[in-house]
């Protein structure tokens, strides 16, 4: 049997714009199974945003817009 | 309108397609808590519908142009934080965010509550908002969220014992709400 010795080619998705050198590499993508792994074992974490007192926060705002008053350009990474 | 993903990079279609699907996980989970809270709301991506929907809205605090903001966060951005947040088949809300590479938290960058004051999440918006950014941080394997250049009003909000934020202005750059989760 023929092995390769061959490293196999990297995900694109990993690799970053400038060509995908090691060291500039973008962060790996979780998967989809480790995403669900991580949201199971967070799931009895406090959402205290959520509760009666933390929904009262913003009853009364007269806004709840964040950002800037003028919409800037994101630089590209 | 021009297209909303950027074909471009022969990798970028595959990122986009993998961390769709992370953003629909984090919506679920943050939906199901929403729901469990008592309060209905769909959590999308900002598509073709919101797109429309937000050029109805009138009376705006803001004049972002939406339309333009998500091809530019789409051609830069894989793994951006994004939702439209809807009820009945009403846009409530629009937000759109991103991680920080190589460091531990995700920002979130605009908010955009419907001004409309029959909008049935109004005043819900931003928790909805901070749970389903909180899941994604989480599935991300990030640790801190952060919300960028924030209202000064707002700020007693976010740093108040729910929100749990600090408010942090460095040397350089604008301030931001930080929170660890």
């Amino acid at each position: 049997m023929t092995v390769s010795t061959r490293k196999p080619k990297a995900d694109p998705a990993t690799l970053s714009r400038s060509g995908g050198n090691r060291s500039h590499a973008a962060e790996p993508i979780p998967t989809l199974e480790e995403a669900q792994k991580r949201l199971t074992a967070a799931a009895g974490r406090p959402r205290p945003w959520l509760t009666p007192e933390g929904l009262a926060v913003f009853a009364d705002a007269p806004t709840e817009d964040l950002g800037p008053d003028v919409y800037k350009r994101p630089d590209a990474e | 309108m021009p297209p909303l993903i950027d074909t471009r990079s022969g990798s970028r279609p595959s990122a986009e397609a993998k961390y769709r699907a992370l953003r629909h996980a984090a919506w679920q989970d943050a939906a199901a808590a929403l729901a469990s809270a008592g309060i209905t709301a769909e959590l999308r991506p900002i598509d073709v519908a919101a797109l429309a929907a937000v050029a109805c809205w009138r009376d705006r605090r803001v004049d972002w142009p939406w339309h333009l903001m998500i091809p530019d966060w789409r051609r830069n951005y894989p793994g951006r934080f994004e939702v439209g947040i809807w009820h009945g088949g009403v846009l409530c809300a629009l937000a759109i965010g991103r991680p920080a590479p190589k460091a531990s938290h995700l920002s979130l960058y605009y908010v955009e509550r419907n001004p409309d004051p029959a909008n049935p999440l109004r005043g819900k918006v931003t928790g909805a908002v901070i749970d389903a950014l909180a899941a994604y941080a989480i599935v991300l394997g990030k640790t801190e969220l952060r919300l960028v250049d924030p209202l000064p009003a707002l700020v007693p909000r976010y740093c108040s014992p729910p929100f749990g934020f600090r408010l942090v202005t460095p040397a350089s750059g604008g301030p931001y709400c930080s929170r660890s989760i």
